[in-house]
């Protein structure tokens, strides 16, 4: 039940590369774009808008921060109960952040040197040097702007289990480093790692159930239980709080919900 | 009938132990218990268990030096580890070292007791013949 989430700098190679790494481990492989259209079907939303809230940095005439939270709330829900369910990779942006601690799965992030980026996007875009230098750095500054946005750093080698960078080294050679992590048993899946998934499949699930009735809400789940934090103001606290456990209660493994509703008038929510 | 499988629980928690020991003693597993790490050590050299269940924060030989005790002396033994400070870098030491399961406390004795009918089955399906005249495998 082990699983790998593949991250990769732009032009980098990294979706080729996950996908053979799945194909040597026999796990099943999604693509970005796979799981976006399978998030965009389930919650019926819009691929494209999924795909600006991962790609484009906040700007004043984008996708608003809440929107943004709410799609990609939804994404997490499903990537969740994916992993679940089977031993995968996918090559998604962002893996340091989109599923939180659990030993299981593995967090890889691959990079590239600058100049054989900026040739890789000379070559497939079809653009200049300078107009493939500018799309790297965007592509870069982008991640960056909405990784901390998401969920407070930046796409940061630090946050990942394993980086490795490509430049110099044969395909062959980087899947063997990735199929050798995944061999040495540290992420094997265990009754703890197990519960921990559930947990946070459960929190996710619930968050994105509720998320329409209010975007500020934080979920924690254990062992069935749910704590939701939501921040409102007074005039609609009984009725979110009400709304919030009625809507929750009939999810499937909640064993319990506790919903509390604090004061909103400093917009702590967002703090 | 297979003879009962030997499991030496170390806790510090002379409580934890002996609920331990409760629950999990039966015609199947007879339990030893003992207070801390390097008491367990110092039963691993002379004896082996077919399986150790372990906590990590202990005073002075933690339950990782236990988990490499077994694999050094007793390779064969199947080592669960039970903590109350789980940490994703703890769990994958503890497999990385050969731990056969992780368990972050509290947890119900029957969630262990799962764990521990799955060590046994793979210790039997590994060593059928194993213990049929009732020895301690020393």
């Amino acid at each position: 039940m082990s699983s790998i989430l593949v991250s990769s700098q732009s032009y980098a190679g990294g979706p080729e590369i996950a996908r053979r790494i799945a194909e040597k481990l026999g796990y099943r492989f999604w693509s970005e774009r796979q799981l976006i259209d399978e998030v965009a079907k389930s919650r019926a939303i819009v691929p494209t808008d999924l795909r600006k809230a991962l790609e484009h940095p906040p700007s004043l005439f984008g996708l608003s921060d809440v929107v943004r939270r709410t799609l990609v709330a939804h994404l997490q829900a499903v990537l969740a109960a994916h992993l679940l369910d089977d031993s995968l990779v996918f090559h998604v942006p962002y893996a340091h952040g989109l599923i939180p601690g659990v030993s299981h799965i593995l967090r890889v992030r691959l990079v590239a040197g600058w100049a054989s980026r900026v040739a890789m996007a000379e070559k497939i875009e079809e653009i200049p040097l300078k107009k493939a230098e500018k799309r790297v750095a965007h592509d870069d500054a982008a991640r960056n702007s909405v990784s901390e946005l998401l969920f407070g750093f930046t796409d940061d080698d630090e946050r990942y289990d394993m980086v490795v960078d490509l430049d110099g080294r044969q395909e062959d050679a980087v899947i063997e480093e990735v199929v050798g992590a995944m061999q040495s048993h540290a992420y094997d899946a265990m009754t703890y790692s197990m519960q921990r998934l559930r947990d946070v499949e459960l929190g996710f699930r619930v968050r994105s159930a509720v998320i329409d009735l209010e975007p500020s809400a934080r979920v924690e789940a254990d062992h069935g239980m749910v704590e939701i934090r939501c921040w409102a103001g007074p005039s609609r606290k009984a009725k979110l709080e009400a709304e919030v456990a009625k809507r929750v209660g009939g999810l499937s493994g909640v064993q319990g919900v506790e919903v509390r509703v604090f004061d909103d008038s400093l917009r702590r929510g967002w703090a | 009938m297979q003879s009962a499988l030997r499991i030496l629980v170390v806790d510090d928690e002379v409580i934890a132990c002996k609920r331990l020991k409760l629950s999990l003693s039966s015609n199947e597993y007879t339990v030893e218990c003992v207070p801390g790490g390097a008491e367990a050590v110092q039963r691993l050299e002379s004896e082996s268990f077919d399986i150790v269940v372990t906590d990590i924060c202990m005073d002075q030989v933690d339950g990782i030096a236990v988990l490499d005790a077994v694999s050094r002396l007793h390779p064969q033994s199947k080592t669960i580890v039970i903590t109350g400070y789980a940490s994703v870098e703890v769990a994958r030491e503890a497999l990385a070292k050969g731990a056969f399961d992780f368990i972050a406390k509290p947890f119900q004795p029957k969630d262990l007791r799962v764990i521990i009918d799955k060590a046994a089955k793979e210790i039997r399906r590994v060593r059928p013949k194993d213990r049929a005249d009732g020895s301690s495998g020393n």
